[in-house]
Parts: structure tokens; sequence; C-alpha cells
């Protein structure tokens, strides 16, 4: 069952509230062989979005109206379980070390800053996906429903 | 025997007419290019983005006086806390509140009371307790002994922390990129000492968790005229003020100050009804005595949001008010008037405030009244005496439709043709009635002005939850015919006086 | 937020309508006046009233359907805007995303002039992406020749335009553009200068490094050092540098004439950064003999969360300064001493005049460890000023030492 998670199957979850970046990262993943992407411009559909999607990445804007990056890091915490390593990307053009460390403290795993290098973000999803397909065949336990193939 | 005089009048009257309204249609130039365009380039949304990201804005303290405000001081408190806003705090000052204002605040927001280490910067009336909240850090309430808005706000700015200061009513409901914008605005001048913004009627909007998503116009007249009205006093009043450098009017219902500047002009004046623009005329007067350079400016920005009056009786009390206000300014600081001393503010503004401002509503009576009376008299033609009133009104709806225009330009403007149409219409309209009764009532004031001074405070707030409604987003209040279903019209004005 | 078109037109109606307004009302008063010398009821006058009636009227509707107009119109195009934007998107994204090497796409044949929307299109993109991607884009917008547009805008008279091609070459940073744009920074309107540093700053930060007074950086730095902006703006385009922000703040400092007002910001935006490795340089203002840097040198540190040992000395002399603020700032950064030589020297200062030197001092105690606690709880019991026994409690109560139940007893109140 977990021998067979390819990393390119993961289910990834792009928030960000510029429509443009949104459609660039599908493409770029999509070009990449990512089949499972799911995006949205709006933050208040984030938390649904998850919850229907229960994805293995987010890509995740820190700064967007209505619902920050913050705020959508805050509300997802409590559905998180505990040792689930679930990476969530920050995409940001803020490179200002105390929000680096807020970010991360919140949960977030691993920064991108805007504009960004195409190389350098498939690399980091795919770092992010290994680990995180390496924790879950470590704790089968941990992997939900959809992800048995 | 009366023909000389009376035609002497008449030609006063026209020349004064048309000079009032040249002005305005050079004002409304002028803010459109001026003001309008470049900001519109400068504050885009992508630099503003840049530049949030990098820390580069001001911290603000918002100042909350409150009197007796229990029904809707919990909704507004919320709706402030909300705001999408980097850095700041919300200081409410209940004034002395005789009803259950304090009760209400410290069971929403977890008060707990604190004794205080501050500053007293300014002298107020004693402050009885302070509260901070546990669940919100940055909201401050202090509970202090009545001694009217300017006192309370006093008491807020010996509190306040942050470099910049807001002076806000209760209602005012407040987009927090425009803040932004506006404290960009200090940043980037350093003389800069207090931003007017534009402030934009509530009524008819639809609102979703506190900002404001679609615009529509209202149902009633009344409200339609006014938004009329305030898009000709912002959109070509003070944009065109502002870009001559003699701006004196900043609305109570928002106003971004440098705090160090204020304290050094002596705080809010105790006693007078309309504080904002005592203030404002005395931050002017002090840095032109003190001969350094500054500069009070207005952003064409929409910050606020307000609801207007939507009854006779409330919108009476209300322009009564700020007519006696703008009167008792004038007179309290009449040593401005002609002298040249305070420049262009001396020599142009400050006499225009006098005589276009404080006494048209008189000029206006004596000029119905001659007309009425002449033409009754048989001294004047009907005939005429038609035809130049109805030149007057024409003059004035042209006015209308130039402020309606600049607000065409907004992105946020009122979407439909329809909409569009009906505002145009109320330029009509708005002259048969609705400007001589208001006309009226500003007469009324200037002869109460010795009689009523500085009152505030007993002002009763009826209607439910409007606020707190807003803040929710989704529940018609107030206006019956709302839909259920969808965001509904927030029409939330029950009598409640805005300021 | 407000419309970029039509601004123009819409200014120039409202000037005819008011300028034949003002001939009408003028030519009004005039046979008013003669008018008076005959009767006030006199025919002629009549005839010119109507006539500004009439004229007046005709305005009206004029200004009315060109409003109708305006709307309609601008709807219609807000809305095609929207969708050509989207479509242009997806085009590019396309070709930013495939193989073709950028000078292939530069220099391939038929160049035709590109609609708003792609622009805009492009100039968003450029926003989000860089390195390879940005490279074939920004070789989109040379080949289609809009970057020779936007150089042309840039010197053109219009202030409109003028100020359009600045924004779009401050998402593009071309590097072709950047000594135009340092150029435009001794234009005489300041909202020009200002959103020339900006894009000026965030155009170098993609440009390849080249060390010397004649390399981009160095341009920079020489252009910045003679513009007249204000702090704040300086302050703004220094944090757009990203990356290369340290670099030009380290030559900056190093400029021998710099001005005490760019030295401030330097400082500030040091701290702002929390460039740890120029913390020498920083403190090295410790000891300016203005006031204003020296201040700035301690929150710089401040932000830094360092004092280096050098500067411990001076530090310890500040907080006795004449100057308020700048006992304000060396106590704020107190609190990264060693806690035996803090301590001492805060304690005093509790006791100080100015409101935010008790409040910052206070402060720094506490967070001087246990030790640090402790001197404010024994202040808060003990202290002979009653102004530092309230501050020294209110700090307590902030850094959760207290509760509010505690501390009222400790200020003996209900």
């Amino acid at each position: 069952m977990s021998e067979t998670l390819r990393p390119k199957d993961a289910r990834i979850l792009v928030v960000d509230d510029e429509r443009v970046n949104v459609v660039l990262l599908e493409r770029i993943l999509e070009q990449d062989g990512y089949t499972n992407v799911r995006s949205t411009t709006n933050s208040e559909q984030a938390v649904a979005l998850y919850d229907e999607l229960e994805p293995d990445l987010i890509l995740l804007d820190l700064h967007m109206p209505g619902l920050d990056g913050f705020a959508v890091m805050e509300r997802l915490e409590p559905r998180i379980a505990t040792d689930t390593f679930l990476p969530i990307l920050i995409l940001t053009a803020d490179i200002r070390p105390e929000v680096k460390r807020r970010a991360l403290s919140a949960g977030a795993k691993d920064f991108v800053t805007k504009p960004f290098d195409r190389t350098e973000v498939l690399l980091r999803i795919q770092n992010l996906l290994q680990t995180r397909f390496l924790h879950l065949r470590l704790n089968p336990e941990l992997a939900t429903e959809g992800q048995a193939t | 025997m009366w023909s000389a005089p009376l035609t002497i009048y008449q030609y006063v009257l026209l020349v004064y007419f048309s000079g009032l309204n040249l002005l305005y249609a050079l004002f409304c130039c002028v803010g459109l290019r001026a003001l309008v365009i470049v900001f519109a380039r400068e504050f885009s949304q992508g630099s503003l983005r840049d530049l949030l990201e990098r820390d580069v804005y001001k911290p603000v303290s918002i100042l909350v006086p409150a009197y007796d405000e229990e029904v809707s001081i919990v909704g507004s408190v919320r709706s402030l806390l909300a705001l999408q806003f980097p850095e700041f705090e919300v200081i409410v000052v209940s004034d002395g509140s005789t009803d259950q204002t304090m009760g209400r605040l410290i069971e929403a927001f977890a008060l707990t009371e604190q004794p205080w280490a501050s500053r007293q910067d300014l002298p107020t009336a004693a402050v009885r307790r302070t509260f901070r909240s546990l669940t919100h850090p940055n909201l401050v309430v202090v509970d202090k002994e009545n001694g009217g808005k300017a006192d309370a706000l006093n008491a807020g700015l010996n509190l306040a922390r942050y470099p910049l200061f807001a002076a806000v009513d209760a209602d005012s409901m407040l987009d927090a990129e425009a803040i932004l914008r506006a404290t960009r605005l200090f940043v980037e001048d350093e003389t800069l000492v207090a931003v007017g913004g534009t402030i934009r009627p509530l009524n008819g909007a639809v609102v979703q968790d506190g900002r404001v998503t679609e615009l529509a116009m209202p149902k009633r007249w009344l409200e339609r005229f006014q938004i009329l009205e305030y898009a000709r006093a912002f959109f070509t009043g003070r944009a065109g003020w502002s870009h001559f450098k003699s701006l004196l009017i900043i609305s109570g219902a928002f106003g971004l100050f440098r705090r160090t500047a204020v304290l050094e002009a002596g705080g809010f004046l105790v006693g007078t009804v309309s504080e904002d623009m005592e203030l404002v005329v005395r931050l002017h007067k002090h840095f032109l005595r003190k001969g350094q350079p500054y500069n009070i400016r207005f952003t064409p920005d929409p910050i606020c949001w307000t609801e207007v009056p939507t009854d006779l009786k409330t919108l009476r009390r209300q322009r009564n008010r700020w007519h006696r206000g703008l009167c008792e300014t004038l007179w309290t600081h009449r040593d401005m008037l002609f002298n040249p001393r305070y420049g262009r503010l001396g020599m142009v503004a400050v006499p225009y405030f006098w005589f276009f401002e404080a006494l048209s509503p008189l000029v206006e009576v004596s000029g119905y009244v001659i007309v009425v009376v002449g033409s009754l008299t048989g001294f004047v033609s009907p005939r005429f005496a038609v035809l130049f009133v109805l030149l007057a009104v024409l003059y004035g709806m042209l006015l209308s439709q130039l402020a309606a225009g600049v607000e065409t330009f907004l992105s946020t403007r009122y979407p439909r043709m329809r909409d569009r149409i009906v505002l145009l219409v109320a330029a009509f309209i708005e002259f048969v009635g609705y400007r001589q009764f208001l006309v009226f009532e500003r007469t009324l004031a200037t002869f109460q002005v010795p009689f009523k001074k500085g009152q505030w405070g007993k002002m009763r707030r009826q209607g439910a939850t409007a606020a707190a409604a807003s803040v929710d987003g989704h529940e018609p209040v107030g206006d019956p015919t709302g839909e259920p279903k969808t965001p509904a019209p927030v029409c939330p004005g029950q009598n409640r006086p805005t300021r | 937020m407000w419309r970029r078109y039509g601004d123009a037109i819409y200014t120039l109606v409202t000037f005819a309508v008011f300028g034949f307004e003002t001939l009408a009302l003028g030519a009004l008063s005039i046979s008013f006046l003669l008018g008076s010398t005959t009767g006030i009821a006199s025919t002629p006058v009549e005839g010119v009233l109507l006539a500004t009636l009439t004229s007046t009227a005709s305005a009206l509707a004029l200004l009315g359907f060109f409003l109708l107009g305006y709307h309609f119109t601008s709807s219609l195009r807000d809305r095609w805007h929207a969708e050509q934007l989207d479509v242009w998107t997806e085009r590019w994204i396309g070709l930013a995303l495939e193989d073709t090497p950028a000078d292939e796409i530069a220099d391939s044949p038929t160049p035709r002039r590109l609609p708003r929307a792609a622009v805009d299109a492009v100039l968003s993109l450029l926003e989000v992406v860089k390195g390879e991607e940005g490279d074939r884009l920004k070789a989109v917008l040379a080949r289609h020749g809009v970057d020779r547009l936007l150089l042309r805008h840039l010197r053109s008279g219009h202030l409109t335009a003028r100020l359009d091609a600045i924004e779009s070459l401050g998402k593009a940073r071309l590097p072709q553009a950047f000594d135009a744009l340092l150029s435009l920074l001794e234009h005489p309107k300041p909202v020009v200068r200002r959103m020339a540093v900006r894009a000026a700053a965030g155009t170098l930060a993609t440009m390849t490094p080249e060390p010397g007074p004649e390399g981009p950086g160095g341009r920079f730095i020489q252009a910045l050092k003679g513009a007249s902006v204000q702090s704040g703006v300086a302050q703004e385009s220094l944090l757009l540098l990203e990356t290369r922000a340290g670099a030009v703040l380290r030559d900056l400092l190093a400029e021998p004439d710099l001005g005490d007002r760019l030295r401030w910001v330097v400082l500030e935006t040091i701290g702002r950064l929390g460039l740890a490795d120029m913390t020498e340089q920083v403190a090295a203002f410790t000891v300016h003999h203005d006031p204003e840097l020296r201040a700035a040198a301690f929150r710089a540190l401040h932000r830094l969360a360092a004092v280096p040992e050098g500067a411990q000395a001076s530090l310890l002399d500040s907080l006795e300064h004449e100057v308020d603020f700048v006992r304000v700032q060396a106590s704020h950064a107190a609190a990264f001493l060693p806690a035996e030589l803090a301590l001492p020297a805060l304690e005093p200062r509790l006791g100080d005049d100015s409101w935010w030197v008790r409040r910052a001092a206070a402060a720094s105690m506490a967070r001087l460890g246990d030790d640090g606690v402790a001197t404010v709880k024994r202040a808060a019991e003990i202290h002979p000023d009653q102004a530092a026994r309230d501050m020294a409690v209110q700090i307590l109560l902030e850094a959760g030492v207290l509760d509010p139940a505690a501390a009222r007893l400790v200020k003996g109140v209900a």
C-alpha cells in the first residue's frame, strides 16, 4: 500500500489571492508531472478545501486580504494530527527575518521568496514531498484513506 | 426708494453664487487631476503590497470616544479590531457613560482592570478605571468622568503609544488598505501632520466581513441626496483645498494625525462642538506661527464608511450641529480672517469659509425672500424671478453632476447603470426642497450659535444591533425588503446620528 | 482604485463647460448691471438670462450624457480587459515554461505592438517569476518593443504617461532602464522622484552585481546621494533591494560624504533587515555626536539583538545622555548587555523624567533574566519615585509576571 505512493501523485493545494500566481503555479506543477493540484484565490475557502482534499503539501501566500497566511495556518493547526508531517511551503516577497520566524513557528516548513525561480520551487516541493512520503511510510497508520492506490 | 439697494443686492447675489460655483468647478478639475490621477498611480495595489511586505507603514492608535453607546459599541469595536492592519491599537474612551456601555464592553472582550502608568500629556477629566482585554491584547478601554468628546479624545491620546493616531466615530467603518495608504503618506512626508480621508455613505452598501463588497443605491431619496452631498464635499471641495494647501476641515468620522504634532498644538479643545475642525485650524495656526514647514492633506481614498441619517429629524440635528461647529470654530479663530500672517489660509481659505460657508445660508435665504417678495410686489417680474431661480438651480445641479462624475472613476462605484441615472436625477430633485430645507436649518443654526455651546453627548441610539450585523455580514437589518438568501444590502440606518 | 483612463477627456469637458458658463455668467452680470440703470425687468437682461439658462441646461445635458456614456463604456472596457488579461496570462505562461531560450524569443522576426492587457499580463508575471522563465518574459518585452516604448514614455512630458512608465518598469525590472530611472531622481516633481527611486531599487535587485563605483550599485548610491527624497522614501527603496541590500548598505556606510540623513536611513534599514554581520559598523555610530544617529545606532542594535563589546561603554554612557530619545534607545538596547553590567545602569533610569525612558528601562530590565525581574519587582515595592513604581508594576503586568489582582495589591489600590 504505502510502497505505491508516488510523489507525483501527491495532492497539492495552492492558496494565493493573486490569480496570476495560482495559474502559474498550477502550470508549473502540471508540466512537472503533478496531476492532483487544487487551488483557490479565496483564503476563506482554504480550510474547506483542506478538509475536502487532504493535501500532502500546501503552497501558501502570506499576505492576502481577509484571512492572511498566518490566519490560515492557525485554522489548519487543529486539523493536522500531531506527528503528521504536513509541509506548508510559504510563498512571499517578505524577506524580513521576524516574519520568517513567525511563519516557521506557525507551522510553515519552508520558504520561497517571490519572484521565484521555477527550478528552485520544484526542487523544494520535491524535497518536502519526499520527506512527507517517507514519514507516511514509516507511520502507515497516519496515511489517510485516499492515499492508498 | 428701494430700487437701488435692491438692485445692488441682487447683483451681489448673482456674483456671490457665480463666484461660489466657479470656485467649486475649479476645485473639481484640480482635485481630479492633481490628486486622483497621481494618487492612482503611486498607490497602486502592487506597490502597496510590496511596501507592506517590507514593513513600510506606521502603526496607528485608533481612538474611539463613546458616550452611551450600549447598543452598538460592541459591534463597532469588534469590526475595528478585525481591521487587516499590521500593527495598531484600539483605545475606547467611555466618557462617563450612564448606560451599559462599559458593562457590555467588559463582557464582550474579557476586560480586566489594570492600574495604568500613564502619561499626562494633556489635562482631562479624571480617569476612573483603565482596562485591558484578555482576548485582544491591542484593545484598551478607559472609563472616565464625563468631559465631552474632545476631552475623551485627549484622554485617549494620553494612552496612545504609536506615532500616529486616528480619531474615529464609534460607528465609522474603516477600510484597512486605505488607512495603510494614508500612513504611507506620513512615511513619505515627514512634515505631514494630519490627513483627512474621504467619507462615503454606507447606506445601501453590501458589507461582508467588515468590508464593502458592492455598492447599491439606497431606497430613500433622503439618503440619495446625501450621497451626492458627500461626493461634492469630498471629491470637489476638500480635494481642491488640499491641493492649494489650505485644508481646514478633516472629518470627525476619520482623521489621521501625527501624535507629537497634535500634542505640541495642545490636543483637542474641550467644550467645542466640532473639535475636529477646531484642531485642524489650530494646527495650521501653530505651525504657521512657529514658521515650521508642515503639511495637512486630504486623500481622495475612501477610507471611512458611515451611515447617514435616514429621517429628517436626525438629519436636521446633524446639520445644525455641523453648522454651529463651523461658526464656533471660525469665531474662535477670527483673528485669522484676512490676516496676511497666515498666508493663503488667512487671505483665502478662512474668508471663504466665513462668507461662502458660514454666511451662505443667510445669503441664500435672503435671495429667496427677495425673489418672492419682489415678484409679489411687482418689483421684479415674476418671469424674471422664476428664470433666476431656475438658473441657480441648474447651476447647482451642474456642480452635483461634476461630483457624481468624479465618483464614476472609482473602482468601488455604484455599478448599476440604473443607479447612475438615479444619481443624476437626484441632482435635479435635490434642489427642489431638500436643499432649501437644509438651508433653513443652517440659517437657524447660525442664530443658535451663541446659545447652544458645545453640546455632545445625549445622542440616542435607536435601532437594532446594526453594527454587529455588518460584522457578521449577511443579515439584513432595518430595511425589511432585503433578501435573506444572498448578502443583503445592509441598511441599518435607524435614526443613528453620525458625524 | 481609480480608473486611469478618461480623466483627460473629463477634465477637458469640465473646462469647456465651465469656461463657457463663466462667459455666460459674465455676460449676464454685465447686462444686469447695465440693465439696472434702466430698470430691472428690462427685456435685454431677460434675454441674456434666457440665453444663460439655455447654455447651462445644455451643459448639464452634455455632462450628463458624457457621464452615462463613460460609465457604460468603462464597465465594458473593464470587463474586456479582465478577460483579455486572463487569455494573455495563459499564453505567456505557456511561453515562459517551454524550453525556447530567451535570446531566440528576442530575435524572432515580425514584432507587433502588444495590446495593453498583454503588457499588463507580462508585467504581473514578472512580479512573480524570475530566472529562466523571467528572462523569457523579458525577452518578450524586448521583442515587441515594449521596453523601448516605456523608455520613451519615461522621457515624455506627460506626467501620467511618465508615471505609468515608471510603474511598469518597476515591475519589469529591465536592466536597460536602470540609468534612465536614476536620472529621474533629479526631477522637479516629488512624485516622480519617489516612484523612480523605488523602481530603480527594484531593478537593481535583479541586476548582476559589479563592484566599484561604476557598477550598478555604485551608480545607485551616487544618484541617491544627490537626490532630494525624504528619509522614508529612501528607506523604502533600500528595503526593495532584497538580496542586494547588504552589499549596497555596506558601500553606503563606507561613503565618505554621505550626509547624516542618509546615514540615519542606512542604520534604520540595517536594523529592519536584521543584517547581523554589520553589527560592528553600526556600533561605531554609538559614539557619534549627532543624537539622531546615535539613537538610530542603538535602535538598530536593539533590532539586531546584539551589543558588541566595543560599544558597551558608549551605551552605558548614553544612558545618561542629555537628549531623551538617545536615553530611550540606549535603554532598549541595554537588554542585550550582560545582566551584571546592565542592571545597575538601568535602575536609576526608572526614575528618569521621561515616561518613555522609564518604560524602556523597565522593559529591558524585565528581559534580563531572573535577576532583572527581581530588580523590577523590588523597584515596584520600594522605589522612592511613585512614577517609577507605577512603571515597574505596568511592565511586570505586561510581562505576565504579575496578574491584575496581584498588581493592584502591589500598587495598594482596591
